[in-house]
C-alpha cells in the first residue's frame, strides 16, 4: 500500500488537541483541584452539620489542698553547690502566693476515637479524649487581705504512655507539655530542651496568678509538635474570676448547674482541621514544612457540628488549634455579636463585630446573641485568610440550630464595659527601655527568626537570646514578616502584650478591633510588621518566641529571650527535669493550716573547689518517716524518685509524692 | 501516477511531517531517560520499562528522520505499530497518576516541595549538648506526599511533575505526525477514535473513574 501525502486538516488538529488535552489535564488536576484533601471517599466523608456538637468534660482534680505557700518545687537534690551561688539542695524554689492546690494526673495515650461515622481513627489524646479535658480554676477572696483574690496552684501530673516509636513517622513521641497563655516558672512551660520520653512523667506547676482568661494546654514536644497536636494532644484550661463573670452578667460556666445537669450557656470552640487516608485514618501532609491544611474542620473534635441552643445570649471560647489555618469567622446572617475576651483575658471595651481573624493558637471569647433566631438555624462560617488552601467545606465551621424556649436567663448580658484595663494594656510605651525588632523569614528552606534557628540556639548551649530584660522592664518589639507567601502568628511565652500598630506593605495601621486586648499571640500577616508593648512581669528565665504555625515552628522557627537571671531555680531543663514510671500517686490532702514547708536548713558553703569531681550521692541511704496518725502534720523524708540524695523534708504532693510509689 | 508538481508537494509535505514525527519521538525518547533516571527508586522493572521506551522512541525517531532525509516512504504497519505503542503509552501514564493501579511504581515527587527541611536540605538538629538528646530521633520520616498518621504509611501517587506533560506533548506531536502520514481513509478514523478516547477519559474522569 502507498503512502498517500501526508496531511492533517484543521478539524483533524482539533480532534487530536482536544484528545491530547485530556492526556495531559487530567493527571494534572488533583494538584489543581481544591475539591478535597483526603483520600477518603466522598460518600465517606462526614456531612456539614450532621454531627451534634459536644464540649469537652471538665476533669475533676485528683486531690486537693488548701495549704497557702509560694513554693513551685524544690532545687534537685543532685544540685551541686557552686561557690559564690547561693543555691543548696532542696532548696525551695519560690514564686507568687496561692492559696491551695489542685492536682490533675493527665495521661497520654493512644486512644481510638469517631471522627466518621461508623469509622474509628487512631489519635493520641489526653486522658483518652480528642480534644483533652478541660481544666478550670478558679480565683478566690484571699480571707488574710480582704478585697483581693488569690489564685489556687494547679499541678498536672503528666504521663507519657505514647508508644516508644510514632508507628509509622519513626520519630521518638517525646512531649512537653505548654500551658499556653500562663506565666509559668520557665521549668513548667514547656520547654523545648524538656522533655517527657515515653515511659517518663513530670509534674508541672502553674500559678494561675494572672489576670482572667482562656488558656490551652497543648504539647510543645521538640520537632514533632505539629504531628503531636494534629494527633490530638491539644485542651482547653480556663482561668476563671467567678465573682467578676456574675458582675459582668455575662454567660458563664456554672458550677452548680453542671453538677444538677441543667444546660449550660459557655462553651469552648476548639477549631482545627484535618484529612483522612482512604481508611479513615489520620494524614499528615505538610508540603515541605509549610503547613498542613484539612478539609475537613472540627470544632472541638466533632466535624462541622450542629449545636442546639435556645434563644439567649452564649458565650463561646474560641480557640485556633489548628496546625496552619488561619480562619475569618462570621455568621452565616451577617449578624453581628461581640468579642469580649482576648489571649489574655478580658478587654476594657468589648468590640462589636461581624467578624474576625483568629490565627493558629489565638483566643478569643465571643457572645452571642440569638433571641432574634428562635426557630432558624445559622452556620458559624469561615471566610478564610489570605494564603490558606481552602477546599469544598472549609468555609463552614459549624451550625446553631437555635430553639424556642429560653431555660434561664442568669448571665443573659453582653456589657460594653468589662472593667478596669487589663494590666498588658496599660503599659506605657513611653516607658520602654530598648525596641527591638525580630524579622521572621525563610532561608535554605528552613524557618528563622533573624537568621537563627532553634537548633543554632540548642548548639550555643542554649545560650542565644534575643533579648534580657529584666524583671518589671517594658520594651517595644516590632516584628517583621516581608513574605507575600506566608502568615506567621507569633506567640511569646510568659507575656501579655499589647499591639500599638501594623505597618501593612508601608501603611501603618491600628489594630483591628479583635487585637484590642491582652495578647500572647499576634497575627504577623504578609508583608506585615506589628509594633507590641510588653512589660516583663512574673518570672525570671529563659522563655520561647516562635510561630504557631506548627510545621514552621518545629523547622525551626523559634528563639529565646531571658528574663533577669538564669539559675538552678529557674533551669527549663535542669531545675526539675522528668522523671521515670509509674509516677507516684499524690500525698493525701493535707488540712487547712499545715505549713507546708517546713524549715530546710540553710546549707554551709560548700566546701568542695569548683573543679572538684561532684560528690557521688548514688550511695546515700534514703528513709522514710512516716508521722504518727495524730501528729497533725505530715512531714515526710523523702526519698527522691532517682533514689539519690536525701531531700530535705516537704509535705508538697507535687514533688514530694510518694504514697505507692515502688 | 502523480503529476510531477503534485509529487513534489507530497514529497516535501512527506519530509515535513516525518521530521516532525522524528523531533517528538526524539523529545519523548530523551525525556524517557530522564523518567528512568526519576524512577531510580521505583525498581529495576520500572526503570528497564522506561529505557526500553526510550530506546524505542529514540529508534523511531532515527528512523523517521532518516526515512525523511532519504525520502524514503515509511512502511505503514510501522508507522501504525508506532502510533498504537504511542497512545498505549499516554493511556498507561493516564492511569499511573489518576488510580492506584500502578502504586507499586510509584516514587515520591520531591520536586513539588520547597521544605524538605530534613533530609532534603540536609539539616540534621544533631546531639543537645546540653541534655546528650539525638534530636535526629524526634523528627518525623521525610515524605512529601501524604502520610497516614496511623496503620501503614500510604503509598503516595507520584505527582507528574514537569516531565510527565512535556513527555506527554511530545507524544502527542509523535501522534499528530503519524496520523498524518496514514492514508487519508486510516487516517480519519484514526483521529476520530483518539478523540473518542480523549472523550472517554474525560467521562472516566467525571464519573470518577480516573483522578
Amino acid at each position: 500500500m502507498k503512502i498517500e501525502t501526508p496531511s492533517l486538516n484543521r478539524r483533524d488538529v482539533l480532534k487530536l488537541t482536544a484528545a491530547g488535552s485530556a492526556a495531559m489535564a487530567i493527571p494534572l488536576q488533583r494538584g489543581l483541584s481544591a475539591a478535597s484533601a483526603s483520600e477518603l471517599d466522598a460518600s465517606k466523608l462526614p456531612r456539614p452539620y450532621a454531627a451534634a456538637f459536644k464540649a469537652p468534660p471538665v476533669l475533676e482534680p485528683v486531690t486537693t489542698d488548701n495549704v497557702r505557700s509560694n513554693v513551685y518545687g524544690y532545687v534537685p537534690a543532685d544540685y551541686v553547690p557552686v561557690p559564690g551561688n547561693a543555691h543548696y539542695p532542696g532548696e525551695p524554689v519560690r514564686g507568687s502566693e496561692y492559696l491551695g492546690t489542685d492536682y490533675y494526673r493527665i495521661t497520654e495515650h493512644t486512644v481510638m476515637v469517631q471522627l466518621i461515622p461508623g469509622m474509628w481513627t487512631k489519635m493520641w489524646g489526653y486522658n483518652k479524649l480528642v480534644p483533652g479535658p478541660t481544666i478550670r480554676t478558679y480565683l478566690q477572696p484571699d480571707p488574710d487581705n480582704p478585697g483581693r483574690k488569690i489564685p489556687r496552684r494547679t499541678v498536672m501530673q503528666v504521663l507519657n504512655e505514647l508508644p516508644r516509636r510514632h508507628p509509622t513517622l519513626g520519630y521518638i513521641p517525646w512531649t512537653s507539655l505548654h500551658l499556653h497563655g500562663s506565666p509559668s516558672k520557665p521549668q513548667y512551660d514547656g520547654y523545648a530542651g524538656d522533655l517527657t520520653n515515653p515511659g517518663e512523667w513530670k509534674n508541672y506547676q502553674y500559678p494561675n496568678h494572672c489576670a482572667p482568661r482562656t488558656l490551652w494546654y497543648h504539647d510543645h514536644g521538640v520537632h514533632h509538635t505539629a504531628e503531636n497536636v494534629y494527633q490530638g494532644l491539644a485542651a482547653q484550661y480556663h482561668l476563671v474570676d467567678e465573682e467578676l463573670e456574675k458582675a459582668l452578667g455575662i454567660p458563664r460556666w456554672d458550677r452548680q448547674k453542671a453538677a444538677e445537669g441543667k444546660p449550660q450557656y459557655e462553651f469552648p470552640l476548639i477549631l482545627s482541621d484535618v484529612m483522612f487516608t482512604a481508611d479513615g485514618q489520620l494524614m499528615f501532609d505538610d508540603d515541605g514544612d509549610s503547613g498542613l491544611y484539612g478539609d475537613v474542620i472540627l470544632v472541638n473534635g466533632v466535624p462541622w457540628p450542629n449545636m442546639k441552643v435556645e434563644p439567649r445570649k452564649y458565650r463561646f471560647r474560641v480557640l485556633n488549634g489548628s496546625l496552619a489555618r488561619g480562619y475569618t469567622l462570621r455568621l452565616s446572617n451577617n449578624m453581628p455579636f461581640k468579642i469580649i475576651a482576648t489571649d489574655g483575658g478580658f478587654m476594657e471595651f468589648a468590640q462589636q463585630v461581624t467578624s474576625f481573624r483568629i490565627g493558629m493558637a489565638e483566643r478569643y471569647e465571643i457572645i452571642i446573641d440569638f433571641k432574634d433566631l428562635k426557630g432558624a438555624k445559622v452556620q458559624l462560617v469561615n471566610d478564610g485568610v489570605d494564603n490558606a488552601r481552602d477546599f469544598d467545606h472549609t468555609g463552614k465551621v459549624m451550625q446553631f440550630e437555635v430553639g424556642t424556649k429560653v431555660t434561664s436567663t442568669d448571665g443573659n448580658a453582653w456589657p460594653s464595659v468589662l472593667g478596669a484595663p487589663h494590666p498588658a494594656m496599660t503599659v506605657k510605651a513611653a516607658d520602654r527601655s530598648a525596641v527591638r525588632r525580630m524579622r521572621l523569614h525563610r532561608s535554605n528552606s528552613m524557618w528563622k527568626i533573624n537568621d537563627l534557628t532553634w537548633d543554632d540556639v540548642v548548639q550555643s548551649n542554649y545560650e542565644y537570646i534575643f533579648a534580657n530584660p529584666q524583671q518589671g522592664a517594658t520594651e517595644i518589639w516590632d516584628v517583621e514578616n516581608s513574605s507575600g507567601g506566608w502568615f506567621h502568628p507569633l506567640h511569646i511565652h510568659l507575656v501579655d502584650f499589647r499591639v500599638l500598630s501594623r505597618t501593612i506593605s508601608g501603611v501603618t495601621q491600628q489594630p483591628r478591633p479583635e487585637e484590642k486586648g491582652p495578647k500572647d499571640v499576634v497575627y504577623v500577616g504578609e508583608n506585615e510588621t506589628v509594633r507590641l508593648l510588653m512589660r516583663f512581669d512574673h518570672e525570671d528565665g529563659r522563655y520561647m518566641i516562635h510561630c504557631h504555625n506548627l510545621s514552621h515552628e518545629d523547622h525551626d522557627m523559634m528563639f529565646q529571650f531571658q528574663v533577669g537571671h538564669h539559675d538552678i531555680d529557674c533551669d527549663s531543663i535542669r531545675s526539675d527535669p522528668p522523671k521515670p514510671l509509674p509516677a507516684p500517686d499524690f500525698l493525701p490532702v493535707l488540712p487547712a493550716g499545715v505549713n507546708p514547708v517546713p524549715p530546710v536548713p540553710e546549707p554551709t558553703a560548700p566546701e568542695t573547689p569548683e573543679s572538684a569531681p561532684a560528690p557521688d550521692t548514688s550511695s546515700t541511704s534514703t528513709t522514710e518517716t512516716v508521722p504518727p496518725a495524730d501528729a497533725g502534720t505530715t512531714t515526710q523524708s523523702v526519698p527522691p524518685p532517682d533514689g539519690g540524695a536525701t531531700t530535705p523534708p516537704v509535705t508538697d504532693p507535687a514533688t514530694a509524692a510518694v504514697g505507692g510509689a515502688p | 501516477m502523480l503529476a510531477p508538481a503534485t509529487e513534489d508537494r507530497a514529497g516535501r509535505a512527506l519530509s515535513r511531517w516525518l521530521l516532525v514525527g522524528g523531533i517528538g519521538a526524539a523529545a519523548a525518547g530523551g525525556l524517557h531517560v530522564a523518567v528512568a533516571v526519576d524512577h531510580l527508586e521505583a525498581g529495576e522493572l520500572a526503570v528497564g520499562f522506561f529505557l526500553l521506551t526510550a530506546a524505542a522512541q529514540l529508534g523511531l525517531a532515527g528512523w523517521l528522520l532518516v526515512s525523511g532525509w532519504t525520502g524514503l516512504r515509511p512502511d505503514l504497519r510501522l508507522v501504525s505499530l508506532a502510533l498504537l505503542g504511542t497512545v498505549g503509552l499516554i493511556g498507561l501514564y493516564l492511569v499511573a497518576h489518576t488510580t492506584g493501579l500502578l502504586d507499586a511504581f510509584a516514587v515520591h515527587d520531591s520536586s513539588g516541595h520547597a521544605g524538605g527541611a530534613h533530609g532534603a536540605t540536609g539539616h540534621d538538629p544533631g546531639i543537645d549538648p546540653v541534655t546528650g538528646v539525638d534530636y535526629s530521633t524526634g523528627i518525623a520520616i521525610r515524605s512529601d506526599g501524604p502520610v497516614a498518621m496511623s496503620g501503614e504509611v500510604a503509598p503516595a501517587r507520584h505527582a507528574p511533575g514537569i516531565l510527565g506533560p512535556v513527555t506527554v506533548a511530545a507524544e502527542v506531536l509523535l501522534i499528530a505526525a503519524l496520523s498524518a502520514l496514514l492514508p487519508t481513509a486510516w487516517r480519519r478514523r484514526t483521529v476520530n477514535a483518539l478523540v473518542g478516547l480523549g472523550g472517554l477519559a474525560w467521562v472516566l474522569w467525571f464519573t470518577g473513574v480516573l483522578g
